[in-house]
C-alpha cells in the first residue's frame, strides 16, 4: 500500500467511508505519459473501478480515497494534449468537466517538458473548474538541468503547484491535500488566464453578446464564443442548433470574417506559456551555447557555411585519393592485369575472338569498373559519416540559402541535394514543388548536380593526370558544376520561368556520434547496387564496345567504333580529344561508369604491367584530360535520368531542350578549357 | 506570436527553428509546439525533403544520401493567402 494511501486513509475503514456524506470529485488530467496512472494507482489502490465512458470504447477508471476524513472520488481522464475535440479522448475530458462538473481538476505535467504541457493547462483554465497543477518527474527535470521554482510558478499561475516524483511516491499526499483544500474553498481560485492577443478580443465580446441567453447549461457563453472562434466543429454544430437563424447568420458572418482569430487565441496561450516559463524555470543552458549551436554558428553561416561545405567536399576527395586510389591502382595493376594474363593463358585453345572478348572486353571493361569498389567504399563512408553526424542537413540549408541568394526557387534545393547521390531521385523529387514552372526548372537543373557516378570518375582520373594537384582539380570541377548550375538557374529563372518565392521552416537534427552499423549498411547497399550495375548494364556495354572496336578487322583504328569516333573528331579536336575519349564520353550516356569501362577497353591494350592509369597518362595530355573531365561532369545525363526527365515532364520538347542545353554547355566549357590551356601553354602534350 | 512566426518564416526563405525562437524570444520547444499548432490549423504543412513516399516504402531508401533529414515545414495555400491578405491590410 502506498505511502500516499496510508497517509490519506490513516484511521479510515470501509465503514468510515460510508459515513462520509460529502464526496469530492477529482478529475485527473494530463498529457499521455506524464505519470497520471502511477498517481491514480498510488492514491486509489484496490478501490478502483474500471468501466467504459458512456457510448465510448475508451476506458474509464475511478477510485476512492479518504483524506482527513473527506472522501474523494478520483476519475482518471484519458491522456490529451489539448481540449479541442479533435479526438475522442479530448471530447471525453472536456465533456466530463462540463457535464459532470468535478470539484477540482488535478493536472499532471511533465516537469522536464513543462512548455509542452502548459497548453493543456491554458485550455483547462477557461473551463468552470478549479485546477491544481502537479509537476511530476521533477527528478528527470533536475537531471536535465532544468530547475523549476514551484513557488514562483504558483504565484505566476495563481493556482496551487505541487512538485512530485510519483515513481518514488514523493509529493503525492501533498497533491491530494492541495486538491482537497481547493475543492473545499474554490472561491479563492483566481488564476492568471491567457488573454486573446490582438484585435479579436472585441470580436469575442461581440459573439458572446450574440450568443446571449441561448447557450444552455452546463455551457457558458464565454467558453462557447471562444470555441466558435477557434473553429471547434462540435461546438459550432451545437451553437447552430441553439441560436435562431438570424442570430446564427450574424455569428457565422463574424466567424467567416475572422477566420484567423484562432491564431490570436493560440498566440495568447503561447505568450502566456512563455511568460510562465520565463518566470519560474531556470534553464542552466540558457545563455550558454550547446555543442550544436556552437557548431552551427559556422556550419550554417552564409559565408563560412558555404566555405565549410566546399571544404567538406575537398575532404571527401582527399580521403578518397589518400586511402582508396592507391588500392584501386594496385587492384588494376596486380589483380585485373594478372587475371587478364591468367585468363589469356587459360584460353589459348579457345577461338581468339572469344579470348579477346573475355580478356579485353569483359575484364578490361567490367574489371576496371570493379576496381572502383575501394573508391566507392571510402567515398560513401565519408558521405555517410557526414550524413549520420547531422552535417548534411546543414549543407542542404547552406545550399538553400545560396540558391535564394541567387534568386532561385527555394524548394528546388531539396530534390537537387539528392542529386549528389543520383540524378534520378532528384528529378522524381521535384514533384514536391507545387508550381509547374518551379518543378520544371528543378528537373532541368538536376543533371548539373554531380552524381556519385560522375564523382567516382573524377576520383579515379584526376590523380592519374594531376598527381598532387588532383584534390584541387576535383574540387574545382565540382565547384564548376555548381557555378554552371547557378548561372543556368538564374538565366532560366529570369527568362523562361518567373522567379517564385518559397518559404520553409527547418528543424536541424542535433549533431551526434555516427552509428557505425547504419553507415556500414549504407555503404554496403551502395556497393552492392554498383556491382549489380557492373554485372548487367556495364557488362553489356563493354561487350558492345569491344565488338565494335574489334570488327571488321583486328586493327582497332579501322574498327567500326573508330570510324564512328573519327567522324566526330572535328569537334573532339577543339577539346584535344581523340576518338577514344569521344566514344568514352558517348558510352557514358548508357551509364556514367561506362566511360571508365570504355577507356579500359580502348586504352587497356597498352603495354604489359601498366594499368589503365599509366597508359592514359602516357597518351593523354593534362589539358585534354581536364577538358575531358569537365565535359564528363557537365555532359548529358545518363539514359535513366533522361527517361525519368521525360516521364516527369511528359514533354519531349523540354527533355530534348535540356539534353541539347547540357550538350552545348559541356562542349563549350570543354573547348574553352582546352583552348585556354593551349593558349597558356599548360599541359598540352601527354607525359 | 503565431502571426509573427508566419511573417518571419515567409520573409527569409528557409528559416531555422533556432532563429525563430531567438526572434520571438521563446524556446525552441515552444516554437515546435507552435508549428504543430499551425500545422493542425492548416497554415503550414510538414514536407518530406524531395520525397513523396515515406522512407519505409521507398526502393531507394537503403542507398539514399539524405536519411538523417531535417524536419521541414512549408506554407500551405491557406498560409500563403493569410500572409497575402495581411500584407495587403498593412
Amino acid at each position: 500500500v502506498s505511502d500516499a494511501k496510508q497517509n490519506s486513509s490513516k484511521g479510515s475503514s470501509a465503514t468510515d467511508l460510508e459515513r462520509h456524506e460529502q464526496t469530492i470529485v477529482v478529475g485527473l488530467a494530463g498529457q499521455p505519459n506524464v505519470g497520471k496512472s502511477t498517481i491514480f494507482n498510488l492514491t486509489t489502490g484496490l478501490s478502483q473501478h474500471v468501466g467504459n465512458w458512456p457510448g465510448k470504447t475508451v476506458e474509464r477508471k475511478e477510485g476512492m480515497l479518504v483524506h482527513q476524513d473527506i472522501k474523494l472520488r478520483l476519475v482518471d481522464l484519458p491522456g490529451t494534449y489539448s481540449l479541442t475535440a479533435n479526438s475522442e479522448e479530448e471530447r471525453i475530458t472536456r465533456d466530463f468537466i462540463l457535464h459532470e462538473r468535478p470539484d477540482v481538476i488535478v493536472m499532471i505535467a511533465d516537469a522536464s517538458a513543462l512548455e509542452r504541457n502548459l497548453y493543456l493547462l491554458a485550455e483547462l483554465l477557461v473551463l468552470p473548474v478549479p485546477v491544481v497543477l502537479g509537476l511530476n518527474m521533477m527528478d528527470v527535470a533536475e537531471a536535465q538541468g532544468i530547475h523549476i521554482e514551484p513557488h514562483v510558478l504558483e504565484a505566476a499561475l495563481g493556482l496551487p503547484v505541487i512538485t512530485l516524483v510519483a515513481a518514488r511516491n514523493q509529493g503525492v499526499s501533498e497533491l491530494i491535500a492541495a486538491a482537497e483544500r481547493l475543492a473545499r474553498e474554490p472561491a479563492g481560485f483566481k488564476p492568471t488566464r491567457p488573454k486573446i492577443a490582438g484585435p479579436h478580443r472585441e470580436v469575442l465580446a461581440q459573439i458572446r453578446t450574440l450568443l446571449g441567453q441561448y447557450v444552455p447549461a452546463p455551457y457558458r457563453e464565454d467558453w462557447v464564443a471562444l470555441k466558435l472562434l477557434e473553429g471547434d466543429m462540435e461546438i459550432t454544430e451545437k451553437a447552430r442548433s441553439w441560436l435562431p437563424d438570424a442570430d446564427w447568420s450574424s455569428v457565422a458572418a463574424l466567424l467567416k470574417e475572422h477566420e484567423d482569430a484562432v491564431l490570436d487565441i493560440a498566440s495568447g496561450r503561447y505568450e502566456w506559456i512563455a511568460r510562465m516559463v520565463r518566470a519560474a524555470v531556470i534553464h542552466p543552458r540558457l545563455g550558454q551555447i550547446s555543442v550544436t549551436d556552437r557548431l552551427d554558428r559556422f556550419a550554417v553561416h552564409p559565408f563560412w557555411g558555404l566555405l565549410l561545405l566546399l571544404a567538406m567536399f575537398g575532404l571527401v576527395f582527399w580521403l578518397t585519393f589518400t586511402v582508396a586510389t592507391p588500392i584501386q591502382h594496385w587492384l588494376d595493376v596486380y589483380v585485373i592485369e594478372r587475371l587478364q594474363g591468367l585468363l589469356a593463358s587459360g584460353l589459348t585453345e579457345a577461338p581468339s575472338w572469344l579470348a579477346d572478348l573475355l580478356v579485353n572486353g569483359v575484364l578490361g571493361g567490367v574489371g576496371i569498373v570493379v576496381t572502383f569498389v575501394p573508391i566507392l567504399a571510402v567515398f560513401f563512408t565519408a558521405l555517410a559519416l557526414l550524413e549520420d553526424t547531422g552535417y548534411l542537413a546543414r549543407a542542404a540549408y547552406v545550399m538553400d540559402r545560396f540558391m535564394h541568394f541567387l534568386g532561385l526557387h527555394g524548394k528546388s534545393f531539396l530534390p537537387l541535394f539528392l542529386g549528389f547521390g543520383c540524378n534520378v531521385p532528384a528529378i522524381m523529387g521535384a514533384r514536391v514543388i507545387g508550381s509547374q514552372s518551379g518543378r520544371l526548372l528543378t528537373i532541368l537543373l538536376a543533371p548539373l548536380v554531380p552524381c556519385s557516378a560522375r564523382l567516382l570518375i573524377l576520383a579515379l582520373l584526376t590523380p592519374v593526370f594531376f598527381g598532387n594537384q588532383a584534390l584541387m582539380v576535383s574540387w574545382g570541377l565540382v565547384s564548376l558544376n555548381i557555378l554552371v548550375l547557378a548561372i543556368v538557374g538564374i538565366t532560366l529563372n529570369h527568362t523562361v520561368f518567373r522567379g517564385q518565392h518559397a518559404a520553409f521552416i527547418m528543424e536541424m537534427p542535433l549533431y551526434h556520434l555516427p552509428n557505425l552499423r547504419s553507415i556500414g549498411h549504407f555503404v554496403w547497399n551502395n556497393i552492392w547496387s554498383f556491382l549489380r550495375k557492373a554485372g548487367t548494364i556495364i557488362l553489356l556495354v563493354s561487350v558492345v564496345v569491344w565488338a565494335l572496336s574489334n570488327f571488321p578487322g583486328s586493327d582497332i583504328e579501322q574498327s567500326y567504333l573508330a570510324r564512328f569516333g573519327q567522324s566526330l573528331t572535328p569537334i573532339g579536336q577543339l577539346m584535344g580529344m581523340d576518338w577514344r575519349l569521344i566514344v568514352a564520353l558517348l558510352s557514358s550516356f548508357i551509364a556514367k561508369e561506362n566511360a571508365i569501362a570504355t577507356l579500359g577497353i580502348l586504352y587497356g591494350a597498352g603495354e604489359e604491367g601498366r594499368g589503365l592509369a599509366e597508359t592514359m597518362a602516357a597518351v593523354v595530355s593534362p589539358a585534354t584530360a581536364l577538358s575531358f573531365l569537365a565535359v564528363t561532369m557537365l555532359f548529358i545525363p545518363c539514359a535513366a535520368t533522361v527517361a525519368v526527365m521525360y516521364k516527369e515532364t511528359r514533354s519531349w520538347r523540354w527533355t530534348l531542350f535540356d539534353v541539347t542545353l547540357l550538350l552545348v554547355i559541356a562542349l563549350t566549357v570543354g573547348v574553352i578549357i582546352y583552348q585556354a590551356a593551349h593558349w597558356l601553354g599548360i599541359g598540352v602534350s601527354g607525359a | 506570436v503565431l502571426k509573427k512566426l508566419l511573417y518571419l518564416a515567409a520573409g527569409q526563405g528557409t528559416t531555422r527553428i533556432t532563429e525563430l525562437a531567438s526572434e520571438l524570444g521563446v524556446s525552441t520547444v515552444l516554437v515546435q509546439e507552435m508549428l504543430e499548432d499551425l500545422m493542425r490549423q492548416d497554415y503550414i504543412v510538414a514536407v518530406v525533403p524531395a520525397c513523396l513516399i515515406p522512407c519505409e516504402r521507398c526502393p531507394l531508401s537503403t542507398a539514399c544520401l539524405f536519411r538523417n533529414q531535417p524536419r521541414i515545414w512549408a506554407l500551405t495555400q491557406k498560409g500563403e493567402q493569410f500572409l497575402a491578405i495581411s500584407l495587403k491590410k498593412k
